[in-house]
């Protein structure tokens, strides 16, 4: 199974977990991890034994916003790894996107399914152009 | 001397409080990373500057050549935001000849042998005497995460060894 970290500000990350368990139903396999407190050295010591768990097995990790320190440590841990995708922006239906189809499409394939999920749920709602 | 209109010592250089906190409410022309590493580290330069919207100029600098650009006058006509990684690298460049009013600590987090003097500042016994040094120098040292939050004044916190931090404040 794919698996999924989620790194952000504050208790973002946590709470975009607990929150897709209320749409999707229980998931197992992903992790929330917060920088609050942390120097960069210690995130990415947190991040790395958190991938080095996974033994290869491929994971998604999502950010919240590029050019923070979240998306930094990511960037140094994504260097020469192709078990690992990063994706930022991460938003609740991305993660329901991911939720979705870990099992059902190639690891190749996963990230431009979450990315034009989350591009698709980004727009002006309009009453009257349905 | 250039107008340094924040000079930051923060573990994690440039990120979001810098790009989205202060440099929202500074318009800086640019911001110098002043750091060895860095300087000479083409992946970590651009990481940085990909975290930085293209109408702030970018400079990342070895600490000697930080402070020399600095005496010289260089930056002048700009405002700048500089930013330090530590303390002793900020200290390095002031024993240079360069001096700063005020310092902001805005980030050092928790590492082994740091104690806590607010939380989002962790000093090791080697940084507390280094900042009391800076102190010395007539360096008003405040701690300020972000724009909107109170600056602490952290000089009388550096000053005497194991001061309490809640009691310093």
């Amino acid at each position: 199974m794919v698996a999924c970290i989620i790194v952000t500000h504050g208790k973002l990350a946590e709470e975009l977990i607990e929150t897709a368990r209320t749409v999707f139903g229980d998931f197992s396999d992903c992790v929330a991890v917060t920088n609050e407190g942390k120097s960069p050295n210690a995130l990415f010591e947190e991040m790395k034994l958190l991938i080095d768990a996974l033994e290869g097995n491929p994971c998604i990790v999502f950010v919240d916003f590029t050019g923070g320190s979240c998306c930094h440590a990511c960037m140094r841990l994504k260097v020469d790894r192709d078990d690992l995708a990063v994706i930022s922006g991460v938003n609740l239906p991305m993660l329901l996107a991911f939720l979705n189809k870990r099992d059902a499409v190639p690891f190749g394939q996963l990230p431009d399914e979450i990315l034009d999920r989350g591009h698709n749920s980004i727009r002006l709602v309009d009453p009257n152009n349905l | 001397m250039m107008p340094l209109s924040l000079v930051r010592i923060d573990d994690r250089l440039i990120h979001g409080q810098v790009v989205l906190g202060w440099a929202r409410v500074l318009k800086p022309d640019r911001i110098v990373v002043a750091n060895d590493r860095v300087a000479k580290n083409d992946w970590e330069r651009r990481l940085y500057t990909a975290s930085v919207p293209p109408q702030l100029k970018t400079s990342f600098l070895a600490l000697a050549e930080t402070a020399a650009r600095i005496r010289s006058g260089e930056f002048k006509d700009e405002s700048v935001v500089l930013l330090f990684e530590s303390v002793a690298d900020a200290h390095n460049v002031v024993e240079a000849g360069v001096h700063f009013d005020q310092i902001n600590v805005g980030g050092l987090h928790y590492r082994d042998g740091t104690r806590e003097l607010l939380p989002f500042v962790y000093v090791s016994e080697n940084d507390r005497q280094l900042l009391k040094d800076l102190a010395g120098k007539g360096v008003r040292l405040v701690a300020q995460d972000i724009p909107g939050n109170p600056a602490i004044n952290l000089n009388p916190l550096v000053t005497t060894v194991g001061a309490s931090p809640s009691g310093g404040i």
